[in-house]
């Protein structure tokens, strides 16, 4: 079996796992019948039915992965490439939306350190050929003015409550 | 004449000096958006929504549809210079585009590009006047069996067109409507998958999770790799030429017709009306093997149907409240959000704002004539600017983008969430546009399917013998059935 079946049948599990805990979320859903409605405008209905969906289709996914011949099943999936880059970028972005912002540090400090570190660090990776103390100043500088203006125009401009 | 009448007071209301304003800076800021690959018509929309939630409903759609048509066009620059589609909707020309531009006419390439765009608006514009009213006078009959079945079948007509395995297509489409349905029932304001989490009552907020799948998701994957393509230079003349649109009528309009057809086609884009467009240019044409090697024809019909997908993605809009496109169906969550239900009723209750966005959908088009005379060298700087620089910034936007709609940190973290999400099923092959229509018509689905339900008294045969039901459940069976044929030839090959 090729990795690409491997990667499709792990596929199928996930949409037949998630189609199972929706539809049996949904059937356990209250069915409003202390109220009197009528039973087919209950709300677990829809969710319900688009979590057998999920299953039938997600089984349909497996059932190709399993039967096609291993070269067959080649997707044109995009290719697996820059991994480590991915898993820095999730750090920075995620470390600086979800870990740092709304907890008490100014936006524009927050947005300027995050700026600055992720300009450095990309350039660095893309190989720029730049001197270092080059990048080292105009990453600074850029991150700066960016998170500045940023700032004034939400803030000022269109009356945001920064984070 | 009554159309014209409120046509006229629609184009007398844009000529004021803040909306003249307004439609320049937002086609600019459009063309912006477009030019840099990654960034796409969606997600500056997206984050343009949210800048305009003070202003006037029409203001406000006079922005968004600058900034829509602004990076469809933008994106032509970097298919051309680059060979990389600013937008999925330019794909097209970097056949034609790049090919004219490595042999010393880039600049021709572009006033060509210029040339289809412009026409192919125009085009649009003239449908989006001439078939909303007829649509939204035939949706007047529509009842919840019919809005069910339309919802269902832009989801799935968009999980079979928009990726290259149906299948997927499909299964994005299903997720996207399950997650529409977390937060309180439409029907009975019953919670639903919110786990007593009073941020998850109000749902899933449209705008954040449009970010999120449109922006964090290409940010990440813009970052994943380098980029070390040179740009190609343009000495060559920029200016579009009137020759070409003599020589080529018929391209044109039969890529007009063909755009905004595609683009009335619930969720399927201007991608897809930009390969149509190419396609029967290519069958039709009597320099055939020009294409692909710097044909005139093969670009203006690529870019005149993308463009004239715009208007026509917008008329599904206004009339039935079923977006044509991903981009519109951020334009339609904007209009509801400024309190503007479109739909079969919107015609009846405002019409005046049905003519509205036919002339911002003209001045649209006018602007991007402008900028593709007199800024089209200064703009291909950024197309300079490291994307090391630019993403991280663009990030810091699309936080702000995602939490100023209702300045909730749980937005972030739905962006957040929804991003990685988009990323990681996108690398395997599954598109993320169905999941966005499938967000945007969940409600319609359920409320439609209950609703049909009780009015029937549980009787399924009303879905199915009512005329205008009928039809649209035969092609939607019709598409199931042809994919699972489909199927099972694959496998017996593969056998």
């Amino acid at each position: 079996m090729s990795r690409a079946q491997r990667g499709e049948l792990a596929e199928a599990a996930f949409w037949i796992a998630l189609g199972m805990a929706a539809l049996v979320a949904s059937w356990r859903m209250d069915r409003l019948e202390s109220l009197g409605i009528n039973p087919l405008s209950a709300p677990g209905l829809v969710p319900g039915l688009l979590g057998a969906l999920m299953m039938v289709f997600g089984a349909a996914l497996g059932l190709r992965a399993l039967v096609a011949r291993a070269a067959a099943s080649e997707a044109p999936t995009e290719k697996r490439r820059g991994t480590a880059r991915v898993a820095l970028a999730l750090l920075l972005c995620v470390g600086y939306a979800g870990g740092l912002l709304g907890r008490g540090l100014p936006f524009w400090l927050t947005s300027a350190a995050f700026l600055f570190i992720a300009m450095l660090v990309f350039r660095f990776l893309d190989g720029e050929a730049s001197p270092m103390w080059r990048t080292l100043l105009g990453s600074a500088g850029i991150a700066a003015a960016a998170s500045a203006a940023i700032s004034v125009v939400f803030q000022e401009v269109f009356l945001v409550r920064l984070p | 004449m009554e159309g014209l009448v409120l046509l006229g007071k629609s184009l007398a209301g844009l000529a004021g000096p803040w909306q003249i304003l307004y439609a320049l800076g937002a086609t600019l800021f459009g063309i912006l958006i477009g030019l840099l690959p990654g960034l796409s018509a969606t997600l500056g929309i997206a984050l343009m929504t949210t800048l305009t939630l003070k202003m006037t409903p029409t203001d406000a759609i006079l922005v968004l549809v600058c900034v829509y048509v602004g990076a469809i066009y933008g994106g032509s620059r970097t298919a051309i210079l680059l060979n990389i589609p600013g937008t999925a909707a330019n794909a097209a020309a970097t056949l034609d585009g790049h090919a004219l531009a490595m042999q010393g006419r880039a600049g021709r390439a572009m006033g060509i590009a210029t040339t289809g765009s412009v026409a192919g608006s125009l085009f649009g514009v003239v449908c989006l006047a001439a078939f909303t009213p007829l649509l939204a006078e035939m949706a007047l009959k529509f009842q919840a069996f019919e809005f069910f079945w339309l919802a269902l079948l832009g989801v799935l007509m968009s999980g079979s067109l928009t990726g290259s395995d149906p299948l997927k297509g499909w299964l994005m489409g299903f997720l996207g409507l399950f997650v529409a349905q977390v937060g309180l029932d439409g029907i009975h304001a019953h919670p639903r998958f919110t786990f007593g989490w009073n941020d998850l009552s109000g749902g899933i907020a449209l705008i954040p999770a449009l970010v999120g799948a449109f922006g964090f998701a290409e940010i990440l994957a813009v970052l994943a790799e380098p980029t070390k393509k040179a740009v190609v230079s343009a000495v060559d003349s920029i200016v579009p030429r009137l020759s070409d649109v003599l020589r080529y009528w018929k391209t044109i309009l039969r890529s007009g017709a063909i755009g905004v057809f595609v683009g009335i086609l619930p969720g399927v884009g201007e991608d897809m009306a930009a390969w149509s467009s190419y396609a029967a240019a290519k069958r039709f044409s009597r320099e055939r093997d020009e294409f692909g090697k710097g044909s005139v024809e093969g670009l203006i019909a690529a870019e005149t149907g993308d463009n004239a997908a715009i208007p026509g993605a917008i008329i599904p809009v206004l009339a039935l409240a079923v977006p044509g496109s991903a981009p519109a169906a951020v334009l339609m969550a904007a209009m509801i959000i400024h309190g503007v239900q479109p739909g079969p009723m919107l015609m009846v209750q405002h019409p005046q704002f049905a003519y509205d966005v036919v002339a911002i959908t003209l001045v649209a088009t006018l602007a991007i004539l402008v900028f593709g005379l007199v800024m089209v060298r200064p703009l291909l700087a950024v197309l300079r600017v490291p994307r090391a620089i630019i993403m991280p910034v663009v990030f810091v936007l699309c936080v702000l983008g995602a939490y100023a709609i209702a300045s909730r940190v749980f937005d972030i973290w739905v962006m957040l969430a929804v991003g990685v999400v988009i990323f990681v099923l996108r690398r395997r092959g599954y598109p993320a546009a169905p999941f966005v229509l499938g967000l945007v018509l969940g409600d319609i689905v359920d409320k439609n399917l209950r609703r049909g339900l009780v009015i029937a008294d549980g009787d399924l045969t009303p879905f199915f013998t009512r005329p205008i039901a009928g039809v649209l459940a035969a092609i939607v069976i019709a598409m199931v059935l042809w994919q699972v044929g489909a199927g099972r030839r694959f496998l017996a090959r593969s056998r």
